[in-house]
């Protein structure tokens, strides 16, 4: 987290929360996230366990989108904040990669802005912001 | 300061329409007010102009557009969300040559699929009414 993001208090989050089989759902939160951005309003986005599978091309459902792109284009649009949620599933199956978005991030050495937290911080999370909205 | 809500369920297979309009009802009943409707996502369905419920069920469509009329709150529709589900004003219809309808005199027309009493807006509405107001309630599937 740079120094210059405005604190939680004053971010709108936008939750994800949906099953990542309707990446419709998900892709309107994204619009959201980027129109509050537009109007100069700091924001952040989470993303609960259940969309974990988002981010694995191979987990989605037919006739779901890749939103893999979206997602990395968010920092350019000024949302740098992104939180995902660890999913307890993923942890106890060792098979399943990690999430290739923190992957790829901690590669380049810099694990921002992908940040995952457990539960227990995404709910500290959800209290300290201003607004959420979810989706 | 009064309440934004942003209503993002079907209002055919949530509850997320019923529930928002019963919290507006109480909420103007404890003198609150409330700033603006806004439908997202699958909400948007409720404002299609199509819609026919049996006689003896209940219309919501019709129980949001009563209290609309009675408390002047405006029910904003997102435009995005609207026309991925085939909802659109006569305007955007001739603007996407959508529903074309031969006339009486032979005339090509074009007729809309959005209910009267609903508007169709935008993000950035949504928004900037977030940021003139006290809280906003999201309510979704």
């Amino acid at each position: 987290m740079t120094d210059c993001q405005p604190p939680l208090g004053e971010t709108t989050l936008v939750l994800i929360n949906d099953h990542c089989a309707n990446s419709l759902r998900i892709q309107e939160g994204l619009d959201m996230a980027l129109a509050i951005s537009a109007m100069g309003q700091p924001v952040a986005m989470a993303f609960k366990a259940p969309t974990n599978f988002l981010f694995r091309p191979k987990f989605l459902s037919p006739g779901a989108r890749d939103l893999r792109k979206n997602l990395k284009a968010l920092p350019i649009y000024g949302i740098e904040r992104l939180y995902l949620e660890q999913s307890p599933f993923i942890e106890q199956n060792p098979n399943i990669e990690q999430n290739p978005l923190c992957e790829s991030s901690v590669t380049q050495g810099n694990t921002e802005p992908f940040i995952e937290v457990s539960t227990k911080q995404l709910g500290e999370l959800l209290a300290s912001c201003k607004r959420v909205l979810t989706f | 300061m009064g309440f934004n809500l942003l209503v993002t369920g079907s209002p055919f297979s949530t509850l997320a329409c019923h529930q928002a309009l019963r919290f507006a009802v109480a909420a103007q009943k404890a003198n609150k007010r409330i700033e603006q409707v806004f439908f997202y996502q699958d909400a948007v369905l409720i404002g299609n102009a199509y819609i026919l419920v049996p006689a003896n069920e209940p219309n919501i469509q019709t129980d949001w557009l009563n209290w609309s009329e009675e408390s002047g709150v405006t029910l904003n529709l997102c435009i995005a969300a609207c026309l991925r589900r085939g909802i659109m004003s006569t305007d955007e219809a001739i603007r996407h040559q959508k529903h074309p309808q031969e006339s009486t005199n032979s005339e090509i027309t074009t007729t809309g699929t959005l209910q009267e009493g609903f508007v169709l807006s935008g993000l950035g509405d949504f928004t900037a009414a977030c940021i003139n107001s006290g809280t906003t309630l999201t309510f979704g599937a």
